[in-house]
């Protein structure tokens, strides 16, 4: 039998939880891909890498969670920013509710384990 | 386009040629949007050799897209342009008569109930302090008109706002109605 090294089990939880991460960075106020990476980047084990962001990025638009417009930036091309569309909300709503379940569920599981 | 560093140059062919399977349309968005963060990056300091290795060689990133763009359920079902077309026409049929309703409406009210408020309000103001030069107009107290003015400006404000929101809603229904097409089947990755 295969042992799954921890870096992959990380990577997996990561690949679940960054379309909650990125749908709540967006909850507020619209933001560009590169403000979105570096964002999760400063949150330690959220960094997710550009190759799995702006794909997804681009998957949840295709969703229709995320639409995008083009605004001036203040130096460089413009700037393409993501903002949650009324579906995108919906989806964040139902992630959220799905997430606190899963974290009472881990935590009971955790409590049970150590009982025993 | 403004030309980046002929290593960024080189970087954006092989990615180009990576999601050549990809709908033209999101194809141009992926270019424009790694085109922008190697900008973006490279002006906030990070060193070429830094921005490619965190971006990963063109192929992966190429077929991380085709991944993501893969699993959407609608690939199966490419949208066509007749049909965005034909949603677009559909909108029009079904929202014509209450956009002609609601824009008529809610403008007419807006604009006369703020134009009517204001004009009640400094017309009761002035007969109030009773420096208005004409004979009164009604039978209506200063008072009522100066209470009443306020009120008709709230109302109209309101009218004009709930305009606001159906014109966005209208423009928003419309772009989503000839929204592109996303991506096409997995036989072109294969």
């Amino acid at each position: 039998m295969s042992i799954t090294p921890p870096g992959d089990w990380t990577s997996q939880l990561r690949r679940g939880v960054l379309e909650l991460c990125i749908l709540r960075l967006l909850r507020h106020r619209p933001s560009y891909g590169y403000e979105i990476v570096t964002t999760l980047d400063a949150l330690g084990p959220l960094a997710a890498g550009e190759n799995t962001v702006y794909p997804l990025l681009r998957r949840l638009k295709a969703d229709d969670y995320l639409e995008t417009f083009t605004r001036e930036s203040p130096a460089g091309p413009p700037r393409q920013y993501y903002r949650l569309t009324l579906e995108g909300r919906r989806r964040l709503g139902a992630i959220e509710k799905d997430w606190s379940e899963m974290v009472r569920a881990v935590e009971r599981a955790v409590v049970k384990g150590e009982v025993a | 386009m403004k030309q980046q560093h002929p290593v960024i140059e080189r970087y954006m062919t092989h990615l180009e040629t990576a999601i050549r399977g990809l709908d033209p349309a999101d194809r141009c968005e992926v270019l424009q949007e790694i085109r922008n963060h190697s900008a973006e990056a490279t002006a906030a300091g990070r060193s070429l050799d830094v921005v490619l290795e965190s971006l990963g060689p063109a192929d992966a990133l190429g077929r991380a897209y085709a991944v993501e763009l893969l699993l959407h359920p609608q690939n199966d079902r490419p949208r066509h342009a007749a049909e965005r077309w034909f949603r677009l026409v559909g909108l029009v049929v079904v929202l014509s008569i209450p956009t002609l309703v609601a824009v008529s409406t809610l403008a007419s009210v807006g604009i006369s109930f703020v134009a009517g408020g204001l004009f009640a309000f400094v017309i009761g103001v002035l007969e109030a302090i009773d420096i208005f030069p004409w004979p009164d107009l009604s039978d209506v107290p200063p008072v009522v008109a100066v209470l009443l003015g306020p009120a008709m400006v709230l109302v109209g404000a309101a009218a004009l706002v709930a305009l606001r929101f159906y014109v966005r809603f209208v423009v928003r229904a419309g772009r989503t109605a000839l929204a592109p097409v996303r991506a096409v089947g997995p036989r072109e990755y294969q």
